[in-house]
């Protein structure tokens, strides 16, 4: 059965297959705005180089996309949803180090990112300078201020104007399908670029044609974002639309060739777009508010799908926490205000930097050419361990996706000089963040001692009983690690017991299992002692923010009317005096001790997971607690104690 | 022994807890002592990668001194080749 967070994808409707269109196609349906002027730049038109490019556009959304993402890759889906973390919560079982991959890919994809809204929304906009009058009009400021506009608006949600996405990208295709259709008819001879022939000789024959492979790329660069949307629209929505919005593409590239080879041999394109030069002229002010409204669009499909990303990584562990809002009421649609401003400024210094689409062009694709290397190596796990799919066949697969991917990254590394270096850094900048969270809290972990809780129950049975000790609270409740009943950290055990001992009533220990499913949420409870020592495991989806308090105080409400939880005094802990419930949470944190001493790389990875962790959200935050209801205490970690110290003793006075 | 393998010294830990351990290590080494914790890899995964054994006189304290060092000696899965829990027979992997 098929999920997905807003139930469209259950049925096929007219209305399911307008949210797909309007969700899903935005990155890789706005690319015919740049594609053929990328591909033709500064060189001179023949037929080699426009059957040639068209057909290796042709081949590649036919592997690529067609093939290797809508056939083969959402098959993928972990519960409904899509996504290099989905697709790795699948298959991380079945390989230790995959870790490593999937943080390249998911930080090569967040980093290509950055260049999506600049690219679609200058290539749009840079339209104008085809109108009469408008040639030297200034783009730059006019790009930024929409894609800021676009940025501010994020915190009020997408759900008031999401309405009208599906619809704006109908009109979006189907005027790119009537363009395409109204050269073709002019230069009909433009079908034959669809033989494969064209591609290899263009590659084989044509002066540096195997290095335009680099821009041919840009056609299919939306393919991993289409997979990582899967969760929005389902499977069967995504398939039947990707026919419609397939044969658009290419009836629009087809077009955009048709147009260039009745230009004439030699001819220079000189600045000019192919995709509005396809216009009639009278059309070009609508056509350019059109494409602006589905460069729009893309930007928002890339936002949130960045939003989704980032909410992943971070209740993985593998980004350090920070807050989550949820601007209404749609489930799965968030809004992380830190990442907003880190693509804004992003987004912002790419257009500064690069000026116009052109210029990005030189630089977009080679990141994303690594997150899908990583997706086919990770889907090669699935399609064996899951699927069970023969050995030799998956090989095949690897083999065939394996050498178009590397040859296109061999192509896109040419890239590098030329700007690409940019979005390396960008991927860089986050593998190490994404590293160093991951391996910061492994180490952590590492340091963490597990004792056995029941050899403890009779003493905090005592410690309960015991009026000669103030009392802390009614219910005492500790988050814990330990996922065995019967195991819990030590440094829980010396916080009840040390210093001032914690006398409770009832004494819960609380812990977060995050599951490989994304919207999981239930609840287990084994009673150590009857109504004193109390494990809970709430079971919560990796695609769900924790509300720990909230689902506690409803398990503790289902108790008590179940009869389950009988306590002497009211159940809630409160008094005649008092109507407040009782409960105090106490959250153990840990810190760098200043006692340790580092190899270089743990030092750096160490200090920087406590560094992130400490401008990041709180441990009570995160977990979803009421400040008033929360104890923090802080425990030192230390990993490696200083060894050599030469202290000598200068008198004995004291003796 | 493996580290997939300290499930069978839990087990039996469970089954003796109060029992007294003797671990022969890598190297012929012999250590008798009482398990008071262990460490994992990951909190998620079932599988110790260390053990942390103390005299009888350090299990009352959490096998923690006066200053809040560990006492007692902290033994990583893979060195452990035999083990027994008193009066048990023995185990190997």
């Amino acid at each position: 059965m098929e999920n997905a967070k807003n139930g469209l994808s259950r049925k096929i409707t007219a209305a399911s297959l307008l949210v797909a269109l309007g969700i899903i196609y935005g990155d890789i349906g706005t690319s015919p705005l740049y594609v053929l002027k990328a591909i033709v730049g500064d060189r001179p038109i023949n037929e080699m180089l426009v059957y040639g490019s068209i057909s290796c556009v042709f081949w590649t959304i036919t592997f690529q996309t067609t093939f290797k993402y809508i056939y083969l890759t959402l098959k993928a889906d972990n519960n409904g949803e899509g996504g290099i973390f989905s697709l790795y919560a699948l298959v991380r079982r079945y390989g230790k180090y995959l870790v490593i991959p999937t943080i390249i890919g998911a930080s090569t994809l967040l980093a290509d990112g950055i260049i999506t809204p600049p690219i679609s929304v200058s290539s749009a906009v840079e339209g104008l300078s085809s109108i009469q009058g408008l040639e030297h009009l200034p783009t730059v400021p006019i790009v930024i201020f929409i894609i800021s506009g676009l940025f501010f608006f994020q915190r009020f949600g997408t759900h008031k104007v999401g309405a009208i996405f599906g619809p704006a990208m109908l009109v979006w295709f189907s005027m790119l399908l009537i363009l395409g259709i109204s050269q073709i008819t002019e230069y009909p001879g433009i079908v034959k670029a669809l033989n494969p022939v064209y591609a290899i000789r263009f590659l084989s024959e044509y002066p540096k044609g195997f290095v335009l492979l680099g821009a041919v790329f840009l056609a299919t660069t939306g393919a991993e974002a289409l997979y990582s949307d899967l969760g929005h629209c389902g499977r069967k929505n995504i398939r039947i639309t990707w026919m419609f919005v397939k044969i658009c593409l290419l009836f629009n590239y087809m077009g955009q060739a048709a147009w260039l080879l009745q230009q004439g041999e030699g001819t220079l394109l000189e600045g000019r777009n192919p995709f509005y030069e396809i216009m009639p002229h009278w059309f070009l002010i609508p056509g350019i508010v059109i494409a602006t409204s589905a460069a729009i669009i893309a930007s928002q499909a890339l936002i949130s799908g960045s939003y989704t990303l980032i909410n992943e990584a971070m209740n993985m562990n593998f980004w350090p926490r920070v807050a989550v809002r949820q601007p209404s009421e749609i489930k799965g649609q968030i809004y992380i205000p830190s990442v907003n401003i880190m693509l804004w400024a992003g987004c912002v210094l790419v257009v500064l930097y690069f000026k116009n689409s052109s210029n990005m062009e030189a630089a977009y694709g080679l990141a994303i050419t690594l997150t899908m290397m990583v997706t086919t190596y990770l889907l090669s796990y699935f399609l064996l361990f899951k699927l069970k799919w023969n050995k030799l066949l998956v090989g095949l697969l690897v083999l065939l996706f394996g050498s178009i991917e590397i040859s296109f990254f061999i192509a896109n590394i040419q890239k590098f000089p030329e700007g690409g270096y940019i979005t390396i850094l960008i991927s860089l900048v986050y593998i190490f963040v994404m590293y160093s969270v991951y391996s910061g809290r492994k180490i952590s972990n590492r340091f963490t001692k597990f004792i056995d809780l029941g050899r403890h129950v009779n003493a905090i049975k005592d410690l309960s009983e015991d009026d000669s000790i103030p009392k802390f609270s009614t219910h005492l409740i500790y988050l814990t690690k330990a996922n065995n009943r019967h195991e819990i950290e030590e440094k829980i055990i010396r916080s009840i017991f040390s210093k001032n001992p914690k006398r409770a009533d009832v004494y819960w220990f609380v812990h977060i299992h995050r599951t490989n499913e994304p919207y999981t949420l239930s609840y287990d409870v084994s009673e150590l002692v009857d109504d004193k020592v109390i494990k809970v495991t709430v079971n919560v989806g990796f695609r769900v923010q924790p509300r720990t308090e909230l689902y506690f105080k409803k398990i503790v409400q289902a108790l008590i009317e179940n009869k389950e939880l009988n306590l002497h005094v009211r159940p809630d802990g409160s008094s005649k005096y008092n109507s407040e419930p009782d409960f105090k949470f106490v959250v153990i944190e840990k810190f760098l001790s200043v006692e340790n001493e580092f190899a270089l790389s743990d030092g750096i990875l160490l200090n920087t997971y406590f560094l992130l962790k400490r401008h990041g959200l709180s441990d009570e935050k995160a977990f979803g607690l009421d400040k008033c209801d929360v104890v923090v205490e802080q425990v030192p970690l230390v990993y490696q104690p200083i060894s050599k110290i030469e202290l000598v003793r200068e008198n004995n006075t004291l003796a | 022994m493996k580290q997939e393998h300290s499930q069978l010294l839990y087990e039996q830990y469970k089954l003796h807890p109060h029992a007294k351990v003797e671990l022969v290590l890598k190297k012929g080494r012999c250590l008798k002592g009482f398990i008071m914790g262990w460490f994992k890899d990951d909190a998620d995964e079932p599988c110790i990668s260390k053990w942390h054994i103390v005299e009888a006189e350090n299990r009352s304290c959490l096998g923690i001194d006066a200053f809040g060092y560990l006492a007692g000696e902290v033994i990583s899965q893979s060195d452990i080749i035999f083990f027994r829990f008193e009066d048990q027979p023995t185990w190997s992997c």
